[in-house]
């Protein structure tokens, strides 16, 4: 998974009413309860704030708002997928065109023509099943994933998966894994 | 007529090569065969002709012998070479242009007299003045080429006599009927020419103008001729509109016929399986099954192999298949070149026929076909639009099989850059064909799935399989009808009125609601509140909705609005979690991350789901600014709002009801309510078959007495919201409260109210998630000042309960603080059955307010207000109540006589408070007794909490960790129970409240201490809320 150290900026709006001695304990919690878990468009997932540069810099009062705002620069763990990148995932849904997945905050389709040929759609277990019953691909199994499509929007991240290749598919110890 | 010994000499060019050149024999037959027609065609015409291409003009005999050698050399050099064999028809062309091009200047240089400087090019070939004029001249019906032909020979026996009939050419172009064009310089020539002639008229003749002339014999050549591997389609008979290739051309009379590769219509079970004549039940697109076909028609297949090419076919019923394909002959009249957009669904069929061709040749090592089943070659007979970025193919050319993308598109020509390509190249969109990789994301510019965007997950040749990830659907979209657009956007780029996601409404039903969760041209596809996707055209939907202010309650009241997170606990979407995308009644629609259908919307009741966690920001928790709107649910459909949720919040509780009308023109009518607005029921009357629309206040139902059974069922919801929906009359409702008066003696011993506060357990968290907020909150303050300073109202009603004045003395505090902790901390208390017992005290209070003045519907309203307060988490109601008192409602009229006291507490405030510093209403955490803080020693570490119990008296000291003080709220006056020593015990207000995921903080403005250092921000749990009833 690829996993990054940016550094990102982000403009707190503060009411006068914080503007007191703990002002930067306050920031500095409602930045990491604002950010962490956010998607940071193509930057990814926001995973944690590591680190919040100090000093903080001085707000800035808006003028229309009577709210400061303070530009906190800070470092964060981010997790930003890429195309062509092999990641673990565990199975959330499973459908007759293929299978959703998910990597942490990201979800990936993985459709029936990016599957192994010899697997087929169990209509009765809900789920994929080679024809020699080795694999079978249902909610919560680990699986191995290439993704070869992301789309990044404002708000989320699309990917598309592939399991056609070799050393892709479900990982044996997905007990374990999970 | 020198062409019999043109032919001559080609044929001897083509031995002298074959000696050298054997393996193209085949090939060249092919190309002398043409040349060989084309000379035909110009033996009719006998002289120059302007036919063809117009450059093909016949030659002049004299340049001919001349001409002739340098093309003989030049061309047999070429064929040496071997291109020629390389060349398709569009170079064969180009080389007969060439040839003839040349000679044509020869001819006008030697005919004219005059200098034709410029080369051969096109704009000098446009006939002018002193060319050759055109005429257009009738002749008998289906005899246009014999009346050329007699041309022909008359100008051929004028020859042998010497003369000159004076026309240089005469054409029947196959297009044209009753008519052929003659070309000569004077009209007088063609005149007699014609004379004589019985199958032309020659009065009708016509010149035709010199802009006119390229236009009259263009249209002739126009009519391309059909080459083999060309795809086209089939205009009559069985296979009309089926696409289908040419297989093999056969020259003949009139147009020639064709041989084409098609996908077979056959009912093999048919007697007549090729019956042509039937095509309204024509069998469906079918490759031929041998087995099949042997099976049902009892019949067998033979194998045929071709002597020629070793080509394997089948032959059933005296067709010949191939690959499933069947090969039949077709006049080439029948055919269309223009195929227009090849469906998907033709493709496949003919893919898979390709597919077994391909195994065929690699299992049996059979030989390729002698015309390749190239589908992608229909891309060059389709007009691809291109757009910058597209990724393309080269399919022609020197760089056939060239990777490329698209830089830039002009006209006819497109900009390719490739990495293998130091820079740029033109070419012509001909030569290009789009390619895409799985893992691109495209958009779909035309077809069916215009305006759909996806990944693709599949390349198939020309069919290329996308997943939309926001419809969660597969497209099969042809290649040549995407463009990799990196600017795509979710919502299909559609000229619609409504955009994926608008909650809209119906024109057939304007209270069903929808979610549009498919928009293409002119439809859309809703998602409407029973779970079904309907298609709507535009017209049929009647509008977007806007649902900010509709908040249904969920399993436990909160409030759910748009962009909370929630999670179904029932139904068929049980464990589906989602965000809330729209609200519709109570309703909601929300986006399912796992879901792959409707773009992962579904809908379930909203009482079915349940919020996990708040959205953040300022329309905080269940206040905010969404109160206003609400108030309007509650007086529509007040027993829903009320009972939590109750049948239908959407629906009117009043409709399908057998009602009553009880004053205007109609009073005295029984009825059924059909339909209510706001402030109007429409009744369809028993009496007469009318239905009239009379003023809400004037309908009462008929089983108005429901409201006080609703009452001891603890304001059953449904049956108390009917009679409240009939604000008009509240008699029934006094009578009820009348009739309670025993209920208010029972509240004496108040056991359900134990009940009550012993279920404030899961107070703090409750507490926490509702906090109201920043900005929501300004606009409810006053009446928080109303709550916070309850004294007054209930100081009345200590009044009124003169006679159990004992209870409110200070002396035996005890019930008395119950009756009075009961409104001030019932806010908090989060559950149900908490609230339920206590309504009696409040129904008492609205009861008693009663004489107060003529304030019913105002003390109603308070009353309501009070006995809902308890339900306050999350309770839709809530703040709808709320806002129903503050002032801008027309409630408040009545209700006014109270609010100045409500409004004007602070003497009896401060006076409550002033030394009670820690009297704070705890509750014990083992027994969940209730009890208040009546002392609290600062000075020991930690400070020591001496406690008051309630209801059964006594003090005892507890421990901080078994005290559960009741959380207080934004201008409470709290008193900070431990903590920073200096301030515990101190009071204050607070002033605000900030939450966060792990804790709530009250931000607390201390009196007693000093400006600089009286503001802080302590955890709400280290706060006590001050009795402000106290001593």
């Amino acid at each position: 998974m690829g996993f990054f150290v940016v550094k990102l900026v982000k403009d707190l709006q503060v009411h006068p009413r914080f503007f007191n001695a703990s002002l930067s304990d306050t920031l500095k919690q409602r930045l990491i309860s604002e950010v962490e878990g956010q998607f940071a468009g193509r930057h990814g997932f926001i995973v944690i704030v590591q680190k919040i540069e100090e000093p903080i810099p001085v707000g800035e009062i808006d003028s229309s708002t009577g709210f400061a705002v303070f530009p906190i620069k800070y470092h964060a763990l981010v997790f930003r997928p890429f195309r062509g990148e092999v990641l673990d995932s565990i199975v959330t849904r499973v459908l007759p065109h293929g299978f959703l997945a998910s990597a942490g905050p990201l979800d990936i389709f993985v459709s029936h023509h990016c599957l192994p040929s010899d697997m087929k759609y169990d209509q009765q277990g809900e789920c994929w099943v080679s024809i020699n019953q080795a694999d079978k691909i249902e909610t919560k199994t680990a699986v191995r994933l290439k993704l070869i499509g992301l789309k990044v929007e404002a708000t989320k991240m699309h990917a598309t998966g592939s399991m056609k290749e070799d050393f892709l598919g479900p990982i044996a110890s997905s007990a374990d894994y999970i | 007529m020198g062409r019999g010994g043109a032919k001559r000499r080609d044929d001897e060019e083509e031995e002298e090569e074959d000696e050298d050149e054997n393996p193209h024999r085949k090939r060249m037959r092919m190309f002398v065969d043409d040349e060989a027609e084309e000379d035909d065609e110009e033996d009719d015409d006998d002289e120059d002709d302007g036919d063809l291409h117009d450059l093909i003009d016949d030659e002049e005999v004299e340049a001919e012998a001349a001409q002739d050698e340098v093309d003989k050399s030049a061309r047999q050099q070429r064929m040496r070479q071997g291109d020629l064999l390389q060349r398709d028809a569009e170079d064969i062309q180009e080389y007969v242009e060439r040839r003839y091009g040349g000679q044509r200047e020869v001819r006008e240089v030697g005919s004219d007299d005059e200098l034709q400087t410029t080369g051969i090019e096109q704009e000098s070939l446009q006939p002018t003045a002193q060319d050759a004029k055109l005429f257009y001249v009738k002749c008998r019906i289906g005899r246009e080429r014999e009346a050329v032909i007699r041309l022909l020979q008359k100008h051929s026996n004028f020859l042998k006599k010497g003369q000159n009939i004076g026309i240089t050419a005469a054409v029947a172009p196959a297009h044209i009927k009753g008519a052929i064009y003659v070309e000569a310089y004077k009209a007088e020539s063609v005149k007699n020419a014609i004379r004589g002639l019985n199958v032309m008229i020659e009065k009708d003749m016509q010149l035709v103008p010199l802009n006119e002339m390229t236009e009259a014999m263009h249209v002739a050549t126009t009519k391309e001729k059909t080459k083999i591997g060309d795809w086209v389609r089939v205009n009559r008979g069985l296979y009309t509109g089926d696409l289908g290739q040419v297989y093999e051309v056969h020259e003949g009379r009139g147009d020639g016929s064709v041989t084409l590769r098609l996908i077979p219509r056959i009912n093999y079970a048919s007697s007549k399986p090729f019956n042509d004549e039937n095509l309204k039940s024509r069998p469906p697109q079918k490759l031929f099954e041998r087995e099949e076909a042997e099976r049902l028609s009892e019949t067998y297949v033979e194998e045929k192999s071709d002597t020629y090419t070793g080509e394997r076919s089948e032959v059933w019923k005296g067709q010949t298949f191939a690959y499933g394909m069947l090969y039949k002959r077709i006049s080439a009249r029948q055919l269309d070149t223009d195929i227009q957009e090849p469906q998907i669904e033709e493709l496949e069929l003919f893919q898979t026929a390709e597919q077994r061709m391909r195994t065929e040749i690699e299992e049996l090592e059979a030989e390729a076909p002698a015309v390749p089943l190239n589908l992608s070659s229909i891309a060059r007979q389709r007009k691809i639009s291109f757009f910058p970025g597209d990724s393309v193919l080269f399919i022609r050319g020197d760089l056939k099989g060239l990777r490329g993308s698209v830089k830039s598109v002009e006209g006819e020509y497109v900009v390719v850059t490739a990495k293998e390509l130091p820079e740029p190249v033109t070419c012509e969109k001909g030569d290009l064909t789009k390619s895409f990789k799985i893992g691109d994301t495209l958009k779909v510019n035309s077809g069916r799935y215009a305006g759909d965007s996806g990944t693709v997950v599949k390349v198939e040749g020309e069919i290329v399989v996308l997943f939309n990830d926001v419809s969660k659907e597969e497209l099969k979209v042809l290649a040549s009808n995407l463009t990799s657009d990196a600017d795509l956007s979710a919502a299909p780029a559609g000229h619609n009125l409504y955009q994926l996601f608008d909650l809209v409404s119906l024109n057939t039903d304007v209270r069903s609601k929808g979610v549009v969760v498919k928009v293409s041209r002119d439809s859309v596809t809703l998602l409407d509140t029973d779970g079904n996707a309907v298609v709507k055209s535009v017209q049929e939907v009647r509008g977007r909705l806007n649902d900010r202010g509709n908040r249904p309650g969920d399993r436990s009241r909160h409030p759910i609005s748009v962009g909370d997170s929630v999670k179904v606990i029932e139904g068929p979407h049980t464990n589906r979690h989602g965000v809330v995308k729209h609200t519709a009644d109570n309703f909601i629609f929300f986006q399912a991350p796992d879901e792959t259908r409707n773009c992962g919307l579904l809908v379930a009741p909203a009482r079915s789901c349940v919020v996990q966690g708040q959205k953040r920001g300022p329309s905080f928790g269940g206040f905010g600014g969404g109160g206003v709107p609400q108030f309007k649910a509650p007086q529509k459909s007040f027993g829903g709002g009320f009972g939590g949720g109750g049948r239908g919040r959407g629906r009117d509780p009043i409709v399908r009801k057998e009602v009553k009308i009880k004053a205007g023109s109609y009073k005295g009518y029984a009825g059924r309510a059909v339909d209510a607005s706001n402030d109007k029921i429409r009744v369809e009357l028993e009496g007469i078959c009318k239905v009239v629309t009379v003023p809400r206040e004037a309908v009462i139902p008929k089983d108005a007495s429901v409201g006080s059974g609703g009452f001891s069922g603890g304001f059953g919801g449904q049956g108390f919201g009917a009679s409240r929906g009939l604000s008009g009359n509240r008699t029934p409702m006094h009578d009820s409260y009348g009739s309670r008066t025993p209920m208010r003696d029972g509240f004496g011993s108040r056991t359900p109210m134990h009940d009550s506060f012993g279920s404030r357990t899961p107070m703090h968290d409750s507490f926490g998630s509702r906090t109201p907020l920043h900005d929501g909150f300004g606009s409810r303050t006053p009446l928080h000042d109303s709550f916070g300073s309850r004294t007054p109202l209930h100081e009345p009603r200590r009044d009124q309960l003169g006679p159990r004045t004992p209870m409110g003395d200070s002396g035996s505090r005890t019930p008395l603080h119950n009756s009075f902790a009961n409104p001030t901390h019932e806010p908090r208390t989060p559950l149900t059955d908490g609230w339920r017992p206590t309504t009696p005290a409040h129904n008492a209070s609205a009861f008693d307010a009663n004489p107060r003045g003529p304030t019913t519907p105002g003390l109603d309203d308070y009353a309501y207000r009070e006995a809902r307060t308890p339900i306050t988490p999350g309770d839709p109601g809530t703040p709808a109540f709320l806002d129903a008192r503050s002032p801008a409602t027309p409630m408040m009229g009545p209700s006014t006589p109270y609010d100045p006291q409500a409004e004007s507490p602070a003497e009896e405030e401060d006076s409550g408070i002033g030394e009670a510093k820690a009297m704070v209403n705890v509750e014990i955490e083992q027994d969940g007794k209730r009890a208040y803080i009546k002392e609290l020693i600062v000075e020991s570490e930690p400070p020591r909490y001496i406690v008051h119990f309630i209801e059964e008296g006594g003090t005892t000291e507890i421990a901080f960790s078994d005290l559960k003080p009741i959380a207080p709220e934004k201008n409470d006056r709290v008193c900070l129970l431990r903590g920073e020593a200096s301030l515990v015990g101190e009071a204050g207000t607070i002033i605000g409240v900030e939450r966060d995921d792990v804790m709530v903080e009250g931000i607390v403005c201390f009196e007693n201490i000093s400006e600089d250092s009286n503001v802080r921000v302590l955890p709400l749990s280290d706060l006590g809320k001050l009795y402000v009833e106290g001593e």
